[in-house]
Order: structure tokens, then C-alpha cells, then sequence
């Protein structure tokens, strides 16, 4: 509709989480019309990001360069070894602190309808970290979903043939939270779990 | 055709994210068989931090709407409370469900394999003393999925000649013809199987086989991957269950 350069900028922008075409048209336009500095920076740090980010060697979370700032800090210990689904989730308990451990991000969880198995979350790397004995503790840190689960459960047999001692991270009631004002599912789920004081 | 279907009974089978904050969800529903529909806005959190998120294994009230193949999910109440299956009870769940999944089609209504499946979950408890389904439940669930498919097993007589089974005699199965006379089983075990009598372990064994291999025939080229993952999570140490976090940190 704009001619050929505009139209595939168009195109391009919806691949961002959340941009749908309408959105993607006004983000266009207002880029050319009046920030074409601040796009010839987007484009250039884009591609910058995408030649330099890859995956931890070790724990697979993003990262450039070989090994992240996490796995290559001496401080920290990789006798416990943190999984969890994404990126996203690490520094979400990174920012939490108080961990001082390793982490292993999955790239998502076991899906048997979506066809998305063992291999396709790096379960073979993580078996050969757990086999190699320098882990002594993992900590299951996935999402409270099906999926999460079952990615738990499946890792967690795992580990336990290879020796190494499992956990997973509590659920339950929210801190501060009211009883009356939690949703049913995680309340019943708390019940269902609890544990002796 | 617009749909409008209100308070039907059914079932979660499987849920992915759709677009920002909605998820794209599979049902399996008592009186219209396997629906898909968009669920708006599940995967926000309201702001005392609920989530609306269906989860499966649990029975619901559901209403839809909508035209074509992709409904409109409007309304789920849950009929009882969430099942958090743990361990083998989860694996041999999802495997229940990635049968539907992939053998029931869209919109065919089938009640007695809705019946059996909810047997079956209600079969599971809740908590930690929730229980892992047996092989005998398991084959149960799938000669009852085959015979509502109308690919039942055939096993009072022989496929190509009609002849009657013989308790004696030795049998292949075929999926697309029956029982013919071959090596593969007795014809005591397959006079079993079709009376239900799974207790003794070789009969058990060999309902296992035969129906694997028929389901395999039917999928058609498609992969069980829960099949897969419950073998290997049995392979494993499954001794002990999952401990709750205790460590501080
Ligand atoms: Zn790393």
C-alpha cells in the first residue's frame, strides 16, 4: 500500500510480541516521519544482537560469548543447579536473590502434544552435567503448569537414577496473601500439598 | 451456523498460549466431542494474582460460541476440585489425553469414551495420595477410545475366514483385517482380552502389544510422544517422590 520498503517494515515489526498490524503501521510511519535515527539504531543494534547473542555453553541461557556472567563466576557454586523454562525465569530469581547456586535454562518445557520431547529442552546436556558428578543438588524451578510439572517430574526421576538429590521450589499461598481472596486452584493446590510444621 | 453451546460438561486436554494474553485451548466435551477454542485473556493475572487458567484433568461447565472450527470459549466453571496429578499418575494422564488428542476428530460426539475417561480420572484421588493408573485401566481406556472409533478389536473369530477363535489355536492381528492364523499370540490370551480378563501378566503383555499395534495403524504415521515419556520416566528411579523444598537459602 506504501510501496515495497514501507509494506515489508510493516511485516517485519509484527514479529515483536504484542504488535499486531495496526500497531505495526503507526510504529512505521512515526519511525520514518520522525525518528530516523533512533531506527537506524534499532536496525543496527538488532542486528548486532542477533550476530553476537548466543547460548551458555553450559547452562544455555543467552548469553555472548562462550559462557555467561553467571556460570563463569567463580563465587558461585555448581554443586546446586537451578532449572527453569526461559531466560526470563532466571532473572526473575536472580532479581529475587539470595540464590547463589547455578542455573540450567530448559528453552521451554516438556509438551507431549506439541511434539516437543526430551531432546528438544536440552534434557541429554543436562544428563551428562548430572552423570559428570559436580552437581549435588537440584533445584526445580519450573512453572506451575501441566507442562511445568511434568517437565519437573520427568527430571526428577532422572536425577534421582543419576544419584543427584532433588527439590522443588514450594507453591502455595502468595505472601500477604488473604485466603478468602486466593483463586480456588491454588488453594486447593496449597491443601493438597501442604506439609507438616 | 452460528454456535452458541451453554453448560457443557467436558475436559482440558491441552492448552496453548494464542496471541498476547489468550490461549488456544483443546476440550474434550461430553456431547460434542473434541473442541477447539480460544480462551481470552487466561494468561493474565488478575490484580489479586488468580489466574483464570483452565487446567486439565479437572471437569468443567463450559460455553462457547462461534462459527467454523475455532470457537469462542465464554464461560468455564469448575465442576470440582483442581487434580494435580504428581509422578506416574501425571504421565499416565497425559497419556490418556494425547489419545484424544490425536484419534478423536473434531465435533463427533463420543459419551461412553467420555464416561470411561472420567471414570478413569476419578480414579486418581487427589494430593499425594493420588494414585497412578494400572495397565489393565490403561488397555481398558483403549479398546474402549478403538471400539467408539469403530476400529474395535475383533477377537471372537478370524478376520478373513469368520471362523471361530479357538482357545488352542495361535493368531497374528492385523489391524485392518483381524485375527489370522499365524505365531504371534494364543488364542487363550486373545479369548481373554476380549472377556477383560487382564490379571494374568502374559495376557496383560499381549493386550499391551496388540493394542499398540492397532493404535499405531490408526494414527496413521503420527507420534505418541507421551508414550515415550512415560516409558522413559518408568525406566528411571521412580522410588521416591519429589520432596518439597526444605533447603533455606
Ligand atoms: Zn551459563
Amino acid at each position: 500500500m506504501y510501496g515495497p520498503s514501507i509494506d515489508r517494515l510493516i511485516t517485519a515489526l509484527r514479529v515483536m510480541p504484542g504488535i499486531g498490524a495496526k500497531s505495526a503501521q503507526r510504529i512505521a510511519l512515526q519511525l520514518l516521519e520522525r525518528n530516523r535515527d533512533g531506527a537506524a539504531e534499532l536496525a543496527a543494534s538488532l542486528i548486532d544482537a542477533v550476530d553476537k547473542v548466543g547460548n551458555c555453553s553450559s547452562c544455555r541461557t543467552l548469553c555472548e560469548g562462550e559462557r555467561c556472567t553467571i556460570c563463569s563466576d567463580s563465587r558461585r557454586s555448581a554443586q546446586q543447579l537451578c532449572i527453569v523454562e526461559t531466560p526470563a525465569d532466571l532473572f526473575a530469581i536472580e532479581q529475587a536473590g539470595g540464590y547463589s547456586g547455578h542455573y540450567f535454562v530448559l528453552m521451554g518445557h516438556l509438551s507431549p502434544i506439541d511434539g516437543i520431547g526430551p531432546e528438544e529442552i536440552g534434557l541429554p546436556i543436562l544428563e551428562a552435567k548430572l552423570a559428570s558428578g559436580e552437581v549435588d543438588e537440584l533445584i526445580l524451578a519450573t512453572n506451575l503448569t501441566v507442562e511445568g510439572e511434568t517437565t519437573a517430574h520427568y527430571i526428577s526421576s532422572r536425577a534421582r537414577a543419576a544419584g543427584v538429590a532433588v527439590s522443588r521450589i514450594a507453591h502455595g499461598v502468595p505472601l500477604g496473601g488473604e485466603l478468602e481472596y486466593i483463586d480456588s486452584n491454588t488453594l486447593s493446590l496449597a491443601m493438597q500439598s501442604r506439609k507438616v510444621i | 451456523m452460528v454456535d452458541r453451546v451453554e453448560g457443557e460438561a467436558g475436559y482440558l486436554l491441552h492448552s496453548r498460549p494464542y496471541r498476547e494474553s489468550s490461549q488456544l485451548v483443546d476440550l474434550f466435551t461430553l456431547n460434542h466431542g473434541r473442541v477447539r477454542a480460544v480462551a481470552k485473556a487466561t494468561r493474565q493475572r488478575s490484580k489479586r494474582g488468580a489466574s483464570s487458567a483452565l487446567l486439565p484433568f479437572c471437569c468443567y461447565q463450559l460455553s462457547w460460541r462461534g462459527r467454523g472450527e475455532l470457537k469462542s470459549l465464554v464461560r468455564a466453571e469448575a465442576l470440582e476440585p483442581g487434580r494435580f496429578l504428581r509422578e506416574q499418575a501425571l504421565f499416565s494422564g497425559l497419556y490418556l489425553n494425547e489419545l484424544i488428542f490425536r484419534l478423536v476428530h473434531e465435533h463427533d460426539p463420543h459419551p461412553q469414551l467420555y464416561s470411561c475417561y472420567q471414570q478413569l480420572l476419578g480414579q486418581f484421588g487427589y494430593g499425594a495420595a493420588a494414585q497412578p493408573l494400572d495397565e489393565a485401566q490403561l488397555r481398558q481406556f483403549e479398546m474402549v477410545l478403538l471400539d467408539e472409533l469403530g476400529y474395535g478389536l475383533v477377537l471372537d473369530c478370524e478376520g478373513v475366514s469368520g471362523k471361530p477363535l479357538l482357545a488352542a489355536g495361535r493368531y497374528d492381528y492385523r489391524a485392518d483385517t483381524g485375527a489370522v492364523p499365524g505365531r504371534h499370540f494364543s488364542g487363550e490370551q486373545l479369548l481373554a482380552i476380549a472377556a477383560g480378563e487382564l490379571q494374568q501378566p502374559q495376557v496383560r503383555a499381549a493386550a499391551k502389544q496388540l493394542l499398540r499395534t492397532v493404535i499405531d495403524f490408526h494414527l496413521d504415521g503420527k507420534t505418541l510422544h507421551s508414550r515415550a515419556l512415560y516409558r522413559h520416566y518408568l525406566d528411571s528411579d521412580t522410588a521416591q517422590p519429589i520432596p518439597f523444598a526444605q533447603r533455606q537459602p
